[in-house]
């Protein structure tokens, strides 16, 4: 089942007086299907984290479709938007983005807090996450006083505690240690594998390694992609390792004209 | 590095950073105006002429030094916001290779900019509403207005003294705060991870301790007399159970309403509270101080307002009639004899003398127990609780005041004129005499000495003369001076206050000066219109005080917290953002933006008014020391000062919620 399907999206930042603009993306279309952890991989400045944004509903296209188990959230209305994204996406960032304000468990139960959810039924939904996030002993604590893995590993629970049709993460290993990084994408394999949808934007070959399928972006517009499937960790990293010098070197040579997504090993033509 | 390389910098700085330099250069040149404004006042040469105006003018020197002081701490503190906010772009100097000693060179020639531009406009400001100010002085004063220099050099160099000191000194300041620190250090410093604050237990009862026992002394303390020193420890109390107050208790009830979940865990306590409880470690402090100033801007303004208004009110109690002839220690017999030689000097005079009021009055100054009002010789009359003001009347004098037609049966009957409902018995024992009290009397109106407002004040109105003297004597044989009797001939007459006072001297001069009078008398005439001038001039410079250091401390409590809410609005920045990628609404953002604001502005409002309502009662007693017994005019006062003061702080209080929104909003999705 397509849970996600993006059509011919477009971005085009203006500049505050008209003068210049901005392409950060044209032209994007892709789609992801339940259970399926993509990864997006590209450049600075290649419009991935415009495109996150777009799907998070935190900005808009400047064309194009997003359509979320076939609702278009770019059609969304402004005050609906909110209980959206409350209800149906989930958050993961680089910066952990926690409030220094609540406790760790108050942070998890944000989401649910603003969607009026009663307490016993926070409880009741905290524990099993909790548990296999490994935070239920420092649910108490605040922001700053645990370690940045920690810290990562309860804004994951804040994002899977509503349930979401989706999580997106932003460069969630950007600001972790390497063993941090590891067993937090061993948990997001994990969590895919019971079911649960990611798209997560990364520099990291090592941390797109651990998804089910790898895009890649350039300049604005899906550049290549490669399904892991039978693929070893290995071969995954050397086929990722491969498309990215390939893209750093210049990528003048079009791959394949208009890349088509079929299912089914490398696309690479 | 390149000649006039840092002297631009520092003017480009100032430049950039407008928007917190803006309010703080308004805040010195405002300070400056009315420092420069108090001294040449208090210094002014040309007041010298004016007879009296000592008051007046150490009023003033005063006013200087606490605008002095105040300028001191106020102006520190509003630096220091500016500094926190400019401590990363030093960082990145230091960084971009700039040496501390070119950074110092730049944030000394910033200073010294900042100082010139303050003092040209301060002084240019104060120079021109000095003029303006001596105006309205002189108004206030009820004094012909003088034509007065418009500088005042001496004032004008002691200002450039003061606050070039005071310049000096932040600018020290500020190369310690940057001295000591590594570049990195001062790149992150506006972004350091706050830990939530602890409740302590031991200041949450100290300070509820120190309120209620604040609260307490004012609306218990009952004997004027120790009103005067329980007001300043009961003030004392006050400031520090409210510094206790916001720095613990507000924490303390924040945690007691997170801890009850079902009010927690919806999506405006959720927020509010721990947003709350995170601000108020930072805040806590600067609150407190708001709440103190305006405090003390209520009280101030509201009493000296009213000590102004009413000072035809003091002097009508003070001197029940215009005109008052007091003859001390007459004999009884002789009493006839004088009344109509003054009632011949009075009609000779043509005076029209109107509400006339003629009695002979006996006072003793005593205590009481129970029933029981006695003397004690080693007991201090003043500053002991239960002393009282027995008057002993004779029934005649009393009919005679009154226009009533009472009778006494026995020589050990009378009536009893006691205050409120503080003697409820039948019997009263005076010394060692018991008096059958035949019915108590409300109150009357009599022309009698200043003193009865200090203590509770008795009448004891007996049947006659005879009477009168069996109850003094036993007193005056035992004591000596215990008692105290006049003869009072007190009116009123047509004409202001020049014509009272001729009226008044020329009964001087016919009555003791004459010696016409057939007995030798002792005594004095007193016109309450004498007292007019120095009531306005005391009042009146109390008042300018009063107003002029009003504005000054609204001025900081808005000052303050309009730095404080910019200064948290960066922080917030970030915080409304997370929020709203977790899915928070425009409007709940806005909403929460909302309810924060409004509780950092109005809690220290409200707790203000509290304040003043707690110090109503011992404020009306102390009032009662100066004559003014004017209560409900004081409630009026009080109430529109209040108004006045909410409505410039709700003001403010928009401005303010404006700004904070739109630096909030820059992250607004």
């Amino acid at each position: 089942m397509t849970i996600l399907e993006v059509n011919n999206l477009k971005k085009v930042y203006t500049t505050r007086f008209g003068g210049q603009h901005v392409q950060a993306l044209q032209n994007v279309s892709f789609s992801v299907e339940s259970g399926e952890f993509v990864a997006i991989m590209g450049e600075s400045g290649s419009g991935k984290t415009t495109l996150l944004n777009i799907l998070a509903a935190l900005d808009r296209p400047t064309g194009g479709q997003v359509l979320l188990n076939g609702k278009d959230i770019v059609k969304i209305r402004e005050k609906e938007l909110s209980s959206f994204r409350r209800d149906h996406l989930g958050f993961v960032f680089q910066d952990f983005n926690l409030l220094d304000t609540f406790s760790l468990k108050d942070n998890i139960f944000l989401p649910l807090v603003l969607s009026r959810t009663p307490y016993a039924a926070m409880e009741e939904k905290l524990e099993p996450i909790a548990r296999r996030l490994e935070i239920t002993d420092i649910l108490n604590k605040f922001p700053y006083e645990v370690s940045g893995g920690q810290k990562q590993r309860a804004a994951v629970a804040r994002a899977l505690i509503t349930n979401p049709d989706l999580v997106l993460a932003d460069e969630p290993t950007g600001a972790l240690d390497s063993r941090s990084s590891d067993s937090l994408l061993k948990l997001f394999e994990d969590i895919n594998r019971s079911g649960q949808t990611i798209i997560m934007v990364t520099h990291s070959t090592n941390a797109a390694c651990h998804a089910s399928r790898v895009l890649f972006i350039k300049d604005g517009s899906v550049f290549h992609q490669i399904y892991r499937a039978g693929n070893s960790y290995e071969n995954m990293y050397q086929k990722i390792s491969d498309t990215l010098t390939l893209i750093a070197t210049g990528g003048a040579r079009r791959l394949s004209g208009e890349p088509s997504f079929g299912r089914g090993g490398e696309q690479n033509a | 590095m390149r000649k006039y390389f840092c002297p631009r910098l520092a003017f480009q700085n100032l430049g950039k950073n407008r928007s917190s330099y803006f309010s703080y250069m308004i805040t010195c040149v405002i300070t400056i105006a009315m420092f420069y404004i108090m001294s040449a006042l208090a210094t002014a040469s040309d007041l010298d002429q004016l007879y009296g105006l000592r008051e007046v003018r150490a009023f003033l020197s005063y006013g200087q030094w606490i605008v002095g002081i105040f300028a001191f701490v106020f102006l520190f503190y509003t630096h220091s916001f500016i500094l926190k906010r400019r401590k990363k772009e030093l960082g990145l100097y230091n960084i971009l290779g700039m040496e501390k000693k070119h950074i110092a060179l730049v944030l000394f020639l910033e200073t010294l900019y900042c100082a010139l531009i303050t003092l040209i406009l301060g002084l240019f400001f104060g120079i021109l509403l000095y003029r303006a100010s001596q105006l309205f002085l002189m108004k206030l004063v009820h004094l012909e207005s003088i034509p007065g220099g418009f500088l005042s050099p001496g004032a004008a160099a002691s200002t450039v003294f003061f606050f070039g000191i005071l310049f000096f000194l932040t600018f020290l300041n500020t190369l310690r705060q940057i001295g000591a620190v590594s570049p990195i250090e001062l790149l992150k410093g506006s972004q350091v991870g706050e830990k939530e604050p602890k409740a302590k237990i031991l200041l949450v009862i100290g300070g509820i301790a120190c309120l209620g026992g604040g609260y307490y002394i004012s609306i218990t303390a009952t004997s004027p007399m120790e009103t005067v020193g329980l007001f300043f420890f009961a003030v004392i109390l006050v400031i520090l159970g409210t510094y206790a107050l916001f720095t613990s208790v507000t924490i303390a009830f924040l945690k007691f309403l997170r801890r009850r979940k079902k009010y927690y865990y919806t999506p405006r306590h959720f927020t509010f509270i721990s947003g709350m409880l995170y601000r108020m470690k930072q805040n806590a402090v600067g609150l407190a101080n708001i709440c103190i100033l305006s405090t003390m801007v209520l009280v101030m303004l509201s009493t000296s307002i009213l000590l102004y208004v009413s000072i035809g009110d003091q002097q009508r109690t003070n001197y029940p009639r215009n005109i008052e002839i007091d003859i001390n220690s007459i004999n009884t017999e002789d009493i006839p004899a004088v009344e109509a030689f003054i009632d011949q000097t009075v009609a000779d005079l043509s005076v029209s003398a109107e509400n006339l009021q003629r009695f002979h009055e006996t006072s003793l100054l005593l205590f009481t127990e129970g029933n029981r009002f006695y003397f004690d010789i080693n007991v201090n009359a003043y500053s002991e609780n239960g002393t009282v003001l027995v008057n002993l009347l004779t029934l005649a004098d009393y009919n005679r005041l009154t226009g009533e037609n009472l009778t006494l049966e026995n020589a050990d009957d009378i009536y009893l004129v006691a205050p409120k409902d503080s003697f409820q018995e039948d019997t009263l024992v005076l010394e060692n005499t018991s008096l059958h009290i035949q019915k108590r009397i409300p109150s009357f109106e009599i022309a009698d000495g200043a003193l009865k407002y200090m203590v509770d004040t008795y009448y004891i109105i007996a049947k006659d003369d005879a009477a009168v003297q069996a109850l003094r004597d036993p007193l005056a044989e035992k004591y000596g001076d215990v008692a105290f009797t006049s003869y009072v001939y007190a009116f009123d007459v047509d004409g202001n206050d020049d014509a009272q006072i001729a009226c008044k001297n020329a009964l001087t001069k016919a009555i003791f000066d004459s010696g016409l009078v057939p007995v030798s008398i002792e005594g004095s005439i007193t016109s309450v219109a004498e007292s007019t001038d120095s009531y306005y001039q005391l009042y009146g410079g109390l008042l300018f005080i009063g107003i002029f250091l009003g504005i000054l401390f609204l001025m900081a409590t808005v000052l303050i917290i309009y730095y404080k809410q910019m200064t948290e609005g960066y922080e917030d920045q970030a915080r409304f953002e997370i929020m709203q990628h977790v899915g928070m609404s425009r409007q709940e953002v806005r909403g929460t933006i909302k309810t924060q604001v409004l509780s950092v502005f109005f809690l220290p409002l409200g707790m203000a008014c509290v304040h003043t309502a707690f110090a109503f009662p011992i404020i009306t007693r102390l009032l009662a020391l100066l004559m003014m017994n004017n209560t409900s005019l004081y409630i009026i006062g009080l109430v529109c000062t209040i108004g006045v003061f909410a409505l410039f702080y709700t003001i403010v209080y928009l401005i303010t919620a404006r700004v904070y929104h739109k630096i909030v909003a820059v992250k607004m999705l």
